[in-house]
């Protein structure tokens, strides 16, 4: 410098250009300068290893756990299962669209993207035991279905094409059936000797033929799943593990209860003193209403229930019930009503069962369902299925008429849109939104 | 005599100690005295120099003394005993027959001798061991062979209105490198080595007022006086402003930049805090206070937003360095705190805006979004001077601008009759006829109320002396801010018997206040006849309590009567609420030294290093047992410390080209580092009796890092023509960390013309058109994202996996390695005017800036896990127009009365987005509208056609497609203020008035009744249709449509009088000056908004959720009385 500013009366506009060259270098070259540290950036190279691997399955699973449980309750909300006191559900009053959506999907997704990332890894650094990516698998198909079973048709999927993520197409409600059973059959290659992953596969495939209006596939699908299996979403107690949903809206934010009777078409939750919907009583609302929740869920360690026995065999005597084996489905259903219950339940009785007309025997089918099944993501499901597979009108199953929390009447939506979709250069528009 | 002891009070004191002698001697025969006072001389060898008495120790002494006429040996003598000091002369020289007279308590020795050898023809010679000699001037004092040393330029510096001595003010001799500072008593003095005869140009200025210049003629004498009135003048092309490379007239700067003279504003209006000091001064500014909450931080924007990720706040440079001024949102509280305000207004010399690239190129990536440059108080030499304020005032809100709840009592149709909420829907489904409508506001009524008047006290000291080698400034400050909100006496009543013995506490009854302290020391130094440092340290310490503004949101959409909670909805009492802990301690410490070395007469030189920490600690419990609405309790605990480091080098060489070209070089290069430490836990769940997160059932943590920094480097050439045409250009090229693999550096040009025909040859010279200057500029700079937002991220937590809580990972940022800093180019272009003598200022500027590289959060398709990641996708554009007018409509010395009119209208407009970027209605992000615009699916059409008087879904057509609403920032803002100054502004009225327009507002409280069903359109059948189609769209098609109002308003921003009190009345507080203010903010408030009140906000002017809205809950301004009281000792 000292050689430069001598020279400055006449090396004047050197001395700026000389200057700005040495900036332009130094900035470009002495990288050093701005480089800075990053503790607490964990950045995915780094989980590259055996170690990296399981926290990538471990982190799937906790996604999953989520928005399982977020997917549980909103999908009550929409049914008759739960209603809303915070006054702002859009998915309790049944109004929703593109740019109002309480569906998990978005969760649902980051679950699904996090098992098939987690599964690369698996398979690349910790291959054993198989039975943890034959896990992965059985969630990303199950999330598929969910998305089938409660959404419009026209869900996205998206895909890694190496450690980019990329969005995938509209799926119709078929083929994103479809689809979860590829990965299901994916479980099953990777399960190996695990009757739990095994048993929870058969389960979700029977239900996902339900879906298909494949009945006869599905009771066989679940023909070996013991009456006693359960496969259960575990929630931690705390150290910001996942929680169950149902717990922290209804017993810690007070934000819901547990539905009565909603809109005209909703079954006695409350009141019908069923021993499968044990409820207890929480807190009281604003305006004076008590809050009750499933006594199951009162905690936030609580698990959620993602498949059972129970559940196959109620796949079973609905296949009985298409098929007009009406004894058989009604002799499943007492079955069930006399061993499977905390209490054991009177037989139904004829006139509703053997002796009903069909429309009786579908209403008494899917009544029991709801409470066998009560808070465990199927109710929506099903109500779609009553419009879809057995004719039933709209509003004749889903909560309708003045909306409990006021005040307008209950809205029309029925399925749940793919919110946040819309950055999909692949996505238009759901292509069918009827049940 | 009032008149003249008014006049005297505003003089430095050793005026006013001679002139207690002689009451009836002019103003003008003081002058004339003044010009007669003695030189000191410091000998040294065989050698002396003319000094400045305030930099001589033995002259600092303090006396007290009474003379009364006596005669002047007499008098030299009791100086002498007074201060133990000989002081020799030959009685010859000495008139004996000189009387004068001299009382005064603790006066520096040369004041003293100052004042009574006024007139006499001697001067005073000072010994190398500290005798001192008085010698005749006209011999030179003895001393004729070293009369060649040195020359001596002094005078005194004064307000041509009211002939108050300016302190501060900076006089240059031309050709010399050191300039001289004005003492208290606006006296000055320079001495430059050798005696060179000709003609000396001598110039001074200071911040308020116009330069002035003077010839003097320098021939055998070693002394000269020049005294300077200034003129006061808000904005003259001859002041200086700060550039990066060094102060700079504005003249020789193309572009606009904003100045508030805030030393000056301060004494006067009470203003409580800098954003309340920038607000409503400079045009293009736009000041978002955040609600009448106490202890918040506003968002400050320049020239409309530029970006749609990244902050849009301008940085904060406080004497050099670089401040850390970040706003964010608080989480819990739902409040908006940060640290633009960590600095006491008193210490504050002026604050410069450089709006834009065209202006802030220079400061590089970072600065795109202008820069606010705070000058604070430097000392003063002379014997140390004494400030002491106080201020003392209330504070309050209009509570009935708070809407009520409504309740339409009705009967059921049915046989049952049953007696209930009967909304208007319901009346027209027939199931219910209204009966009776009920309103209520718990925000309201007196029991109820959680607000009553805040009161706001600071007491604060400055001292300012020392000599011209070494000066000081010291203060602090003491705050005291208890905020509106109070726990209800209702609540009061019911909690109370709960907590038995202890009952509440101070805080628990008064849940926002801040206490405040603050300190600075700022030092200058001049280490020989061409180096000077300046250091500088601050600290602040505040203590903050924070409520959620969510405590009293229940109180906005309650039953609609007063139930047995007294309206709360759910029963949510403020008072449960108020129990819970929540308050900030901050730490704010600031340091810095800047030498300035000057080799050559041609050469300066800089450097400035400075440190910036911060500490922000939040504290919030709520224990288990304490409020039954959230009976598991919550604590958090969390700090943040932010380090800035800033270290800044330049160099600038000035050279006469000829007779008239002058070249200005300056190079440099700056780095800047800012570490951002975060530790924090969170519980719920707490243990019963715990006050910790031990025993706590949920207890998180978190730990973050951020580092970031900036290093660049600059060129810049500016040559001046004449005086009259600038031309510069100048490259700054910057590095980066925060940027991807793919990024190397920046590199951003400025350039900028000035030219001021007005001057030229051949411009007629008229008392109309008195200064013209035309200036164009034309800049690039960068805002930069985020340390780390090129990177993908995993997220590590905690996740149970197999029945064991192990570590689980997800992918939480994919990442853009190729992203690169927003990059921002403004042209400016614009013009100054002085009219009618310098009476009528007036500038406009028009600027276009264009970000092309803005970076956007696009997000991601929730297909794919959602979340969102950084691209270089959209252009956004701001161009408008500003406008600055001043008028001296009255200038006598009975009565100033100035106008000033600012004004601007800033266009934002979201150019382009990348191909393949979806709109985003929901955060406004839609191309072709104005960034954060407001959409919704239109009320294309609504008629009352099912029931009578009663609008139905069934009645209501709604567009299918959200459209545009308005822009949620204003567009237009305009301020006028004024001041009327009587008996030489002894008496001084000052006021400010802020429109701002063009935003559209929601109003999200009544958007929030009508979710709850206790909205009046929803149960009220003499609403409106409109309303009541308002609020059906809302509860039937989700559309706020109806809720988008406009939210222009006016408001009476500020009032003040401030008295000078005479000198007699100051003795009383042994001050030699004292002056009282009385202020009032937020007086009154024109809006044709319905909603609480336009400014009622929660977050505003932080991206992206930067919308301008009303979120229900949020505070209207303070309206506030201050009264204040300065005292000069």
């Amino acid at each position: 410098m000292r050689s430069v500013n001598r020279g400055y009366p006449i090396q004047h506009f050197n001395l700026a250009s000389s200057v700005v060259g040495v900036a332009i270098l130094c900035t470009a070259a002495c990288s050093n300068l701005t480089a800075v540290s990053a503790p607490d950036i964990t950045q995915p190279s780094d989980l590259d290893t055996p170690q990296g691997a399981i926290a990538r399955a471990a982190g799937a699973t906790r996604a999953f756990a989520g928005a399982f449980g977020l997917q549980v309750f909103t999908a009550g909300l929409i049914s008759d299962e739960l209603s809303d006191l915070s006054g702002s559900s859009q998915a309790d009053r049944r109004k929703l669209s593109l740019q109002l959506g309480e569906y998990p999907y978005q969760g649902l997704s980051t679950a699904r993207m996090s098992a098939l990332r987690a599964i690369s890894s698996l398979q690349a650094y910790q291959r054993q035991p198989l039975s943890n990516i034959g896990e992965l698998f059985a969630d990303v198909g199950i999330v598929e279905i969910l998305f089938a079973e409660n959404m419009c048709s026209g869900v996205p999927l998206g895909q890694y094409q190496g450690q980019t993520p990329i969005y995938g197409v509209p799926e119709t409600r078929s083929q994103l059936i479809q689809q979860g059973l590829m990965d299901l059959d994916s479980a099953v290659a990777y399960a190996g000797a695990s009757d739990s992953i095994l048993n929870l596969v058969r389960v979700i495939r029977g239900r996902a033929l339900l879906d298909s209006n494949d009945f006869a596939a599905a009771a066989r699908a679940v023909d070996s799943v013991p009456g006693t299996f359960v496969y259960l979403v575990d929630y931690a107690p705390g150290g910001g593990a996942q929680t169950n949903a149902i717990a922290q809206e209804i017993s810690i934010a007070n934000s819901a209860t547990v539905s009565d009777n909603e809109g005209l078409n909703g079954l006695p939750f409350i009141s019908g003193n069923d021993p499968r919907v044990s409820v207890v009583q929480v807190g009281t609302s604003a305006s004076g209403v008590p809050i009750f929740n499933y006594t199951p869920d009162s905690v936030p360690a609580s698990p959620l229930i993602l498949a059972s026995g129970i559940e196959a065999q109620l796949i079973t005597a609905e296949a009985d019930l298409r098929a007009g084996n009406v004894q058989q489905w009604s002799s499943i259903l007492n079955s069930l009503r006399a061993t499977a219950a905390s209490v054991p339940l009177q037989p139904l009785p004829a006139d509703s069962t053997t002796s009903a007309a069909a429309e009786l025997r579908t209403t008494v089918h899917f009544r029991e369902r709801a409470f066998w099944l009560f808070l465990t993501g199927h109710r929506h499901g099903d109500m779609r299925r009553l419009i879809r597979q057995f004719g039933r009108p709209t509003e004749s199953v889903f909560p309708t008429g003045l909306y409990e929390g006021g005040p307008s009447q209950y809205g029309a939506s029925t399925v749940f849109f793919p919110v946040g979709e819309q950055f999909n250069p692949h996505f238009t528009n759901c292509e069918n939104v009827s049940p | 005599m009032i008149a003249v002891s008014w006049r005297l009070c505003t003089l430095s004191a050793w005026i006013v100690l001679v002139a207690a002698g002689a009451p009836a001697r002019s103003i003008a025969q003081f002058t004339q005295l003044t010009q007669r006072a003695p030189t000191f001389f410091m000998l040294t060898g065989d050698r002396s120099v003319a000094v400045d008495a305030h930099s001589v120790t033995i002259l600092l002494q303090r006396i007290s003394i009474d003379l009364d006429n006596v005669a002047l040996p007499a008098a030299i003598d009791s100086v002498s005993q007074a201060a133990h000091i000989d002081i020799s002369y030959n009685t010859a020289d000495v008139p004996r027959l000189q009387r004068v007279s001299l009382t005064a308590s603790k006066i520096t020795v040369g004041a003293a001798l100052t004042a009574i050898l006024l007139g006499v023809p001697l001067d005073v010679r000072i010994s190398q061991h500290g005798a001192l000699s008085l010698a005749p001037r006209d011999e030179g004092n003895g001393l004729s062979s070293h009369r060649q040393d040195s020359t001596v330029f002094r005078g005194n510096v004064t307000d041509a209105s009211t002939h108050a001595p300016l302190a501060g003010a900076v006089i240059r001799v031309q050709g010399s490198n050191s300039p001289a500072l004005t003492g208290p008593d606006g006296g000055f003095l320079i001495t430059i080595n050798g005696r060179r005869p000709g003609s000396y140009r001598l110039s001074a200025r200071r911040l308020g007022y116009a330069p002035k210049e003077a010839i003097v003629v320098v021939d055998s004498a070693p002394t000269y006086h020049e005294d300077f009135a200034l003129v006061p003048a808000p904005a003259m092309l001859d002041q200086v402003v700060t550039t990066v490379t060094g102060d700079q007239e504005r003249r020789a700067v193309g572009n606009m930049i904003g100045t508030i003279a805030a030393d000056s504003i301060v004494d006067r209006t009470a203003v409580s805090s800098v954003s309340e000091l920038v607000s409503a001064r400079v045009p293009g500014v736009q000041v978002f206070q955040d609600g009448g909450f106490v202890g918040l931080s506003p968002a400050i924007n320049i020239r409309g937003q530029s970006s749609f990720s990244l902050s849009n706040q301008p940085l904060l440079y406080i004497d050099g360095v670089r401040v850390e001024n970040s706003t964010a949102g608080q989480a819990i509280t739902g409040q908006t705190n940060g640290r633009f305000d960590d600095l006491l207004p008193d210490d504050i010399e002026s604050i410069e805006v450089v709006k834009g690239p065209s202006a802030a190129a220079l400061y590089g990536t970072d600065a795109a979004n202008g820069i606010i440059l705070v000058k604070t108080k430097r000392g003063i030499p002379g014997a140390p001077r004494w400030k002491l304020l106080g201020e003392f005032g209330s504070t309050s809100i209009d509570r009935n601008r708070f809407a009520d709840s409504y309740l339409p009592w009705g009967h059921t149709t049915d046989a049952s009759h049953t007696i209930g909420q009967c909304l208007l829907s319901q009346v027209a489904a027939g199931s219910c006829v209204q009966d009776s409508l009920t309103h209520f506001s718990p925000l309201k009524l007196a029991s109820t109320t959680p607000f009553e008047d805040g009161s706001r006290s600071k007491l604060g000291g400055q001292v300012s002396g020392g000599s011209s080698s070494l000066s000081y400034f010291l203060s602090g400050e003491f705050e005291d801010d208890l905020g509106i909100l109070h726990m209800p006496i209702a609540d009061q009543r019911l909690i109370a018997p709960e907590l038995g013995k202890g009952g509440f506490t101070s805080e628990q009854l008064h849940p926002n206040a801040e206490q405040r302290y603050g300190f600075r020391t700022n030092l200058q130094s001049s280490l020989g006849s061409n180096v000077d440092v300046a250091v500088s340290g601050s600290l602040i310490a505040e203590d903050t309590r924070e409520p959620n503004f969510n405590d009293i949101q229940a109180g906005l959409y309650g039953p609609g009567y007063r139930d047995s909670n007294d309206g709360w909805a759910g029963g949510i009492r403020p008072g449960y609420l108020f129990l819970t802990r929540q308050d900030e301690h901050v730490t704010h410490f600031t340091a810095s030294a800047t030498p300035t070395w000057r080799p050559f007469s041609w050469l300066s030189t800089h450097g400035t290093a400075g440190l910036d920490f911060s500490s922000s600690y939040i504290d919030q419990l709520e224990r288990a047992d304490q409020n039954p609405f959230d009976p598991p309790g919550f604590r958090t605990n969390a700090k943040t410390n932010v380090l800035l480091y800033t270290y800044d080098v330049g160099a600038t060489g000035t050279l006469g080209i000829g007779s008239a070209v002058t070249s200005r070089t300056s190079v440099g290069g700056q780095y800047n580092r800012r570490e951002s430490l975060a530790n924090a836990s969170y519980a719920t769940q707490l243990a019963l009796g715990s006050a910790t997160t031990a025993g706590a059932l949920n207890v998180q943590g978190l730990e973050s890092t951020v580092e970031s920094i900036v290093a660049g480097a600059y060129a810049e050439e500016a040559l001046s023509l004449n005086n009259r045409l600038f031309v510069s250009g100048s490259v700054r090229s910057d590095g980066a960390s925060s940027f991807g693999t793919g990024y190397r550096s920046a590199l951003y040009p400025k350039g900028s013309v000035s030219w001021i025909p007005s001057e030229e040859v051949f411009w007629p010279r008229n008392v109309i058109l008195n200064t013209l200057r035309f200036r164009a500029a034309y800049g690039e700079a960068g805002v930069e994202p985020s340390s780390f937002a090129a990177l993908a991220q995993e997220q590590l937590t905690p996740a149970l996996y197999h029945g064991q809580l192990v570590t689980g990972s997800i992918l939480s940022v994919v990442g853009n390695p190729l992203l690169r800093p927003e990059r921002q180019r403004e042209l400016e272009l614009g013009f100054d005017l002085d009219l009618f003598l310098s009476r009528l200022h007036i500038e406009g500027t028009y600027y276009i800036k264009r970000s092309t590289d803005a970076i956007i959060d696009v997000p991601l398709g929730a297909s794919i896990g959602g979340g969102s990641e950084p691209e270089n996708v959209g252009e956004v554009r701001n161009r408008g127009y500003e406008a600055l007018a001043t008028a001296k409509l009255l200038d006598a010395p009975i009565a100033t009365w100035d106008v000033s009119f600012n004004a601007s209208i800033n266009h934002n407009t979201l150019v382009r987005l990348a191909s393949g970027i979806q709109p985003d209605y929901g955060t406004g992000l839609v191309q072709g509208y104005p960034v954060f615009g407001a959409f919704a699916q239109p009320i294309l059409k609504y008629s009352d056609q099912s029931y009578p008087g009663i609008i139905e879904a069934s009645d209501l057509t709604i567009g299918p497609t959200p459209v545009f609403a308005g822009s949620t920032y204003p567009e237009t803002q305009y301020t006028i203020g004024s001041s009327l100054g009587l008996f030489h502004r002894h008496l001084t009225f000052s006021t400010l008035f802020d429109f701002r327009g063009g935003m559209r507002l929601q109003d999200l409280t009544r958007e929030l009744q009508c979710y709850t069903n206790t909205c009046a359109a929803l149960a009220d059948p003499h609403t409106s249709l409109r309303a009541q189609a308002a609020a059906v769209a809302l509860t039937n098609f989700n559309t706020p449509w109806g809720y988008f109002e406009s939210g222009s308003f006016m408001r009476w921003r500020e009032l003040s009088a401030t008295c000078e009190l005479p000198s007699n009345w100051a003795k009383l507080f042994h001050a030699r000056s004292a002056s009282i203010t009385v202020s009032a903010r937020n007086l009154a408030l024109w809006t044709r908004y319905t909603g609480t009140d336009p400014e009622a906000q929660t977050s505003v002017g932080y991206a992206p959720a930067g919308a301008y809205q009303d979120a229900g809950g949020g505070l209207p301004p303070l309206r506030s009385f201050i009264g204040r009281i300065n005292l000069g000792l």
